[in-house]
């Protein structure tokens, strides 16, 4: 049975219609999910939500991207924002918090290289990590950030190079890694 | 160095970046299905709406008749008899209008605060009620928790839930419920008894159910805000009727 048919069926309130859209979509919608937010349960979060908002918005769906893209927009809106309520709070919460915000300008005493990405990875701005993450981590293409994220594919390209762009600067120590 | 090689490179070790373990896909669904199952809970059907908006009209109306009676039994009361009433040395001179009433030893000073007693007598009537009601629902939410750790609820508490439905209903719709803490407990409340008020037309319900609403008492933590929200107005009650 393909997608249309799926939809159609879910939007009539069949269970094993959304259970197979779920089934379909859950993998890289979770992923995507725990990339951006680096824990399972801030993940598990955003997946849940992402699939009750879609479900309880089927009915708004009128077909003009893929489905994959319409629940992608979703997921990407509820992690961000939920990833900024998270943020906010632990700002609030600790120091310790805001030190690790800027972890990879503080310098560290010899953190590897891992560490050094995932640090500067961290400290994009929210915009250029979803695309970084999205392209270069999950390998989506340019038209399918463009479309979950609500921008041209042209600006997701500029945005890739400028997040590329910060962190070969966060990560010059480390030049040798890939000159050699 | 070349922006090709950095670039490989980059994704290469950016694959280590906050690497997924295999996706929960059960754990998910189960929770994405208890939560739907509350939404749709706690969704008024239109027959439900209908129903409750004929009940919440029929509440309000009898509301309106209970303070009502309840401010001209104020008004009514012999003014020696009402020491909040009664004005002191400090009273205020009274407005043009008790000049018209009937000249009295204590008709001219009892006058001005009369003016405002109807709002008093209103809030404290409304105050009373809400912790009264407050009262009844702490009690049905112990009940209910209490039976549904057997694993089946009595179906009368599906009605007794719908009768507290109405009154919550009612007193939400009252222009007297101003305090937003109230009327932030009275729509959680709400949802709640809405849920256990659905179970009396399930009489099968499976415990997933009783748990679904026990969460959602837990985690909106009503027990408390009910015992908080009940004493003071309780004495209200007792000292107002």
């Amino acid at each position: 049975m393909d997608e249309t048919d799926l939809l159609t069926r879910a939007r009539a309130g069949d269970p094993a219609a959304e259970r197979a859209l779920y089934d379909a979509h859950v993998d890289r919608v979770y992923r995507l999910a725990y990339r951006l937010a680096g824990s399972d349960d801030l993940a598990q979060d955003f997946t849940q939500e992402t699939f009750i908002r879609a479900f309880a918005r089927l009915g708004d769906f009128r077909g003009d991207s893929s489905f994959g893209t319409w629940l992608h927009t979703i997921a990407l809106s509820v992690s961000m924002n939920g990833l900024r309520k998270v943020k906010r709070f632990r700002t609030r919460e600790a120091d310790l918090d805001e030190a690790r915000e800027h972890g990879w300008t503080a310098r560290r005493a010899e953190p590897d290289l891992k560490q050094r990405l995932a640090a500067a990875i961290d400290a994009l701005a929210p915009g250029f990590r979803a695309v970084f993450v999205m392209h270069d981590v999950e390998g989506y293409t340019h038209e399918e950030i463009g479309s979950a994220l609500g921008i041209q594919p042209g600006t997701s390209k500029a945005q890739l190079s400028r997040a590329r762009a910060r962190l070969r600067e966060a990560l010059s120590d480390f030049a040798g890694e890939w000159t050699a | 160095m070349s922006d090709d090689k950095f670039d490989e490179f980059l994704q290469r070790a950016a694959r280590s970046y906050h690497e997924p373990p295999a996706t929960p896909r059960e754990e998910m669904w189960t929770r994405i299905d208890r939560a739907r199952r509350v939404r749709r809970l706690a969704a008024p059907t239109p027959r439900r709406r209908w129903w409750l908006t004929v009940s919440a009209l029929a509440a309000t109306l009898l509301l309106g008749i209970a303070i009502g009676t309840r401010m001209q039994r104020a008004a009514g009361t012999p003014d020696s008899l009402r020491p909040t009433l009664a004005a002191g040395p400090s009273a205020p001179a009274a407005p043009p209008g008790a000049a018209r009433r009937p000249a009295g030893p204590a008709s001219s000073a009892a006058a001005p605060v009369r003016a405002s007693s109807p709002n008093v007598a209103g809030s404290a009537t409304f105050d009373a009620a809400a912790a009264d009601h407050l009262g009844r629902a702490e009690a049905l939410l112990t009940t209910f928790n209490t039976e549904s750790a057997h694993g089946a609820i009595d179906p009368q508490i599906g009605t007794w839930a719908g009768d507290l439905l109405t009154t919550t209903r009612l007193l939400l719709d009252s222009p007297r419920a101003r305090d937003p803490r109230t009327r932030k407990l009275l729509s959680d409340l709400e949802v709640v008894l809405a849920q256990i008020a659905q179970l009396k037309s399930q009489p099968d319900s499976r415990s997933d159910e009783f748990d679904i609403i026990e969460q959602a008492v837990r985690s909106q933590n009503m027990m408390t805000r009910l015992r908080d929200a009940t004493p003071s107005g309780s004495a209200a009650l007792a000292s107002g009727s």
